[in-house]
């Protein structure tokens, strides 16, 4: 009890160590403080065919969320800044990773566009703040029309922004690889399969994922992004139910969940094909929907075997949060709600509280491992205990005169090598057979009966049929 | 044998590949450097000073205040002056007899970068800074986008390191929760312990304390890391059981580097520092020597031999010179960061490893069960057979009741059937009962009467079940 205690306590210590150190407050929260946001407000229109002086004369609509919807395009933002004449260098900061191109335009002029971006995983543009406080942004949207704008001087960008959201991001990342490498360890040492499904449906989210915070976006170009985006959305339903399928040993328990698991998955592949080949978004959003759809469908699936299988309701547990993160992050950035909607960083947390339960799970089977070890070292203590019990009552009962029948014309056999003819008659001679019924059940002639026997009396140095009998005896 | 024989070359090439690392050196090329000790001077007076040039950035454990003289092309577009390292608490900037920045300007968070405005003519800049640990300056120039950029990757990379440790961290606790076994809870200390160590070198301990308890911080980790590392080694590979002596010297070293760090808390002489280092890092040399040792005896010892090998030689090559002023080697932090991933790593794998000896022995043992239950099986099942023969035999005497109720058989009548179903004859019979040869004749007659027999052997057949 004592211990369990002191347990609980370094427990205890270790969270609120790593919720300090890793600040899951700032983590969950966005880092920059309000009061630096520079942005008065702003308003957009849909892009046909304007150019920068066009704009100046086109009536705009004010943008009050950051979502406009599946209308995906090109856009024409107008931003107005709060009165900073104080500050030198302004930075335009996007968390949408997804956006395409960015034009900066103040006074018909092109100020700075995507190539100059400063972001390394999203789009943020440094430019002199000498151009008064209203500026024009072109910006094309491939996938959600998702616009959370944020302008601040550069340096507080720098510091309260841009490096503690590298820190996090790749913090987020080296986590998960250690997640993956453990796995993968695992699946070496143990040649267990399940530890492999595991590795690729990590991989899979991981790599879905970087998409929306844009790690790889400096590596890749727009095109390749175009891709790999669609495959790893695809990647993810198909290793997780890979994953699920396996974990928990569903093939066992409900073999036949398997077709409709396929019939989604494959639902979910002609989407994103269609998307790749006709370009259209739409399917895109089908896609989606049906993944996550296949993703509750294995979820909902091990909630019915949480009572037979000891494992299903560390999935559960694991991906409740991820799931529900996913759904309200995904759903409503692709058709643009935002009444409900969750940032990423809450599916990055769901997804790190996923794979704790799931490591916790490792070192639960461990332990069942090491249980087990120790049952079976008992259980084989008790085993050779009760084998020594028993050869020692052989012994002794063989030593006795009461042996087995079998063993003792077996012993005939070997000491007098009785042919197996000879066995024959003499088994009958003991059952107190006349030579006539021998003859007749063994279907040979009288006379070859009584060569045998006189044989056998003659082996075994007898001289009458009674002292066939006192042999066995 | 093979495969071991290629396991040691594999790691020769990884210690080579990584001190050859170590051992580049970085030179300053975009700056002449040059040094002097302050004595009371200021911006004015400054001017009228000899320096001494600056070869390498380390200049040893006489911390305090410093002067340097940067003397660089003029350039037009504005600069970062970057100082990683942490042990500059204070610095002025200081051109043409005006201050132009200090510390509280340094745009990084972790780190000193000051943004230097370009200059047309005169690029010669003053700069007054103030060491609190060992005296490194290790200056680097760079443009605003370049060290947005260069610094860009470093918070990534340094995000995925921490983020990697925790996981690490995470596991091993797991593994002490579920396992109960104190070694993993030593190694967590240990890699915590390292790990805020390292923290206070690459700065990254600024976003989350304040400098006065930063400062204390750190003295306490340089003191912790060993302790935790020689109780980790002690339990994973029974030190204290097998070499007794190794518990007498750390209760001797560590003390003796606690007290050298705290008559550095006191004097602020970084020389103390320097010295209770040195005495933290014989210490873990002492432990490397043990787990050498030791490395026949032992699996776990030949996974932690391995594991610290480059933590030990880049914690060695960067500490020693940094605080004692060498200039011969100049292991980069990261180098240490690589050493310990590559610990970690290891160590996991040690786990693993372990994972799978219990799986392969589980194995074994249900198969040798499963062997001693047939053993057992066959055993019960003789057993079984003896009973059914001595069985027999009192089916035999059950029959004789049965046939001596049936057929009217007297007392005499059945003792001498028993006698005919063991199979004597006539005399052996006689003596046995202790009558006559003919009593057993008339007893014989008697009974081939009763049962309707006309032969001996008939007798049996009556008797004996099929």
């Amino acid at each position: 009890m004592g211990e369990s205690c002191v347990d609980k306590c370094i427990l205890f210590l270790f969270l609120s160590f790593s919720s300090f150190v890793f600040g899951l407050n700032s983590f969950l929260s966005d880092a920059l403080p309000l009061d630096e946001n520079l942005v008065e407000n702003i308003c957009f229109i849909k892009d046909s065919n304007f150019n920068e002086y066009s704009i100046l004369e086109q009536k705009l609509i004010p943008l009050k969320k950051t979502k406009i919807g599946w209308e995906n395009g090109v856009f024409w933002f107008k931003v107005v800044l709060k009165n900073s004449d104080s500050i030198k260098r302004i930075v335009f900061n996007t968390n949408e990773s997804s956006i395409d191109f960015v034009e900066i335009y103040a006074n018909s002029k092109l100020l700075s566009s995507t190539k100059n971006s400063v972001g390394l995983t999203n789009l943020s543009f440094e430019i002199e703040n000498k151009t008064g406080k209203e500026y024009y942004l072109k910006v094309n949207f491939p996938y959600q029309v998702n616009f959370p704008l944020t302008a601040t001087s550069a340096s507080s960008y720098y510091t309260h922004i841009k490096f503690l959201s590298l820190l996090k991001t790749g913090a987020y990342y080296g986590f998960a690889l250690m997640v993956l490498i453990i796995n993968l360890f695992f699946y070496f040492s143990l040649e267990d399969k399940i530890f492999l499904f595991y590795s690729l449906f990590l991989v899979a989210t991981n790599f879905g994922i970087s998409h929306y915070d844009g790690v790889f976006n400096s590596w890749l170009t727009s095109d390749a992004l175009f891709f790999t985006n669609t495959v790893s959305h695809f990647l993810i339903p198909l290793t997780g139910g890979l994953f699920a399928f396996n974990f928990l040993n569903l093939s066992n328990y409900m073999p036949k969940s398997k077709y409709f698991g396929s019939i989604l998955l494959l639902a979910t592949s002609i989407c994103y094909v269609g998307h790749l080949v006709f370009l259209n978004y739409k399917f895109f959003i089908a896609g989606d929907i049906l993944a996550l759809l296949t993703l509750m469908y294995y979820w909902i699936l091990g909630i019915f075997v949480i009572k037979r299988n000891d494992f299903a309701i560390f999935f559960v547990v694991g991906y409740s949060l991820v799931l529900i993160a996913a759904f309200l992050f995904v759903i409503p950035m692709d058709i643009g709600i935002s009444g409900f909607s969750l940032p990423l960083k809450h599916v990055k947390f769901g997804a790190l509280f996923e794979m704790l339960i799931l490591t916790y799970a490792i070192t639960f089977r461990v332990k069942k491992m090491h249980e087990e070890n120790e049952s079976n070292r008992n259980a084989i203590q008790e085993y050779i205990h009760k084998l020594n019990e028993l050869e020692e009552q052989v012994t002794s009962s063989s030593n006795s005169e009461n042996k087995s029948f079998e063993v003792k014309i077996n012993e005939i056999v070997r000491d007098y090598k009785l042919t197996e003819r000879e066995v024959d008659v003499l088994l009958r001679l003991y059952k107190g057979y006349t030579n006539k019924n021998i003859a007749a059940e063994l279907f040979i002639s009288l006379n070859t009966v009584k060569y045998h026997t006189g044989n056998i009396y003659q082996k075994l140095n007898i001289e009458n049929k009674n002292e066939v009998i006192s042999l066995f005896v | 044998m093979k495969a071991q024989r290629r396991h040691v070359c594999l790691y020769l090439l990884i210690i080579s590949l990584f001190c050859i690392s170590c051992t580049k050196q970085t030179k300053n090329s975009f700056a002449e450097l040059a040094f002097i000790q302050d004595e009371n001077f200021d911006e004015n007076t400054i001017q009228k000073q000899e320096f001494k040039v600056l070869t390498t950035s380390r200049l040893g454990y006489k911390n305090g205040w410093y002067w340097f003289k940067i003397s660089k092309k003029p350039d037009s577009i504005p600069l970062i002056f970057s100082l990683e390292g942490n042990t500059i608490d204070k610095i002025e900037v200081y051109h043409e007899n005006v201050k132009i920045s200090d510390h509280s300007h340094t745009i990084d968070p972790t780190n000193l970068a000051l943004k230097i405005p370009p200059t047309s003519h005169n690029a010669t800049y003053y700069v007054k800074s103030h060491f609190t640990k060992h005296v490194d300056f290790p200056l680097k120039i760079y443009s605003e986008d370049s060290y947005f950029r260069n610094k860009n990757q470093y918070y990534f990379v340094n995000g995925s390191y921490y983020g990697f440790v925790i996981m690490v961290l995470i596991v091993n606790l797991f593994f002490y929760f579920s396992l109960g076994e104190k070694t993993f809870l030593a190694y967590c200390f240990f890699v915590v312990f390292t790990n805020i160590g390292l923290t206070d070198y690459d700065g990254l301990i600024n976003l989350w304390f304040e400098k006065d308890v930063i400062r204390y911080i750190g003295i306490s980790m340089h003191f912790l890391v060993p302790l935790s590392s020689g109780v980790f080694a002690s339990l994973l590979l029974d030190y204290h059981k097998l070499i007794p002596r190794s518990k007498i010297i750390s209760i001797i070293t560590i003390p003796l580097a606690i007290c050298f760090y705290i008559a550095f808390v006191i004097t602020e002489e970084f020389l103390y520092f320097a010295i209770g280092d040195t005495i933290g890092l014989l210490y873990f040399s002492y432990y490397m020597f043990l787990g050498v040792s030791c490395i026949r005896k032992q699996v776990f010892a030949k996974f932690s031999v391995v594991g610290y090998s480059l933590v030990f030689l880049s914690a060695i090559t960067f500490v020693i010179p940094l605080n004692w002023g060498i200039q011969a080697f100049s292991t980069p932090l990261y180098m240490i960061k690589i050493g310990a991933l590559f610990e970690m790593l290891i160590l996991s794998y040690a786990i693993t490893y372990r994972v799978k000896k219990i799986q392969e022995e589980n194995e074994s043992i249900h198969h040798e069960i499963k062997q001693y239950i047939t053993k057992i099986y066959v055993l019960e099942n003789e057993l079984k057979e003896e009973n059914n023969t001595s069985k027999n035999n009192s089916l035999i005497e059950q029959k004789i009741e049965e046939l001596a109720i049936s057929h009217n058989l007297t007392l005499r009548e059945k003792d001498v059937l028993l006698q005919i179903s063991k199979g004597l004859n006539n005399q052996q019979m006689a003596n046995e009962l202790f009558v006559s040869v003919n009593t057993i004749k008339y007893h014989t007659r008697n009974l081939y009467e009763k049962l309707d027999v006309k032969k001996r052997a008939e007798i049996t057949s009556k008797i004996i079940p099929n």
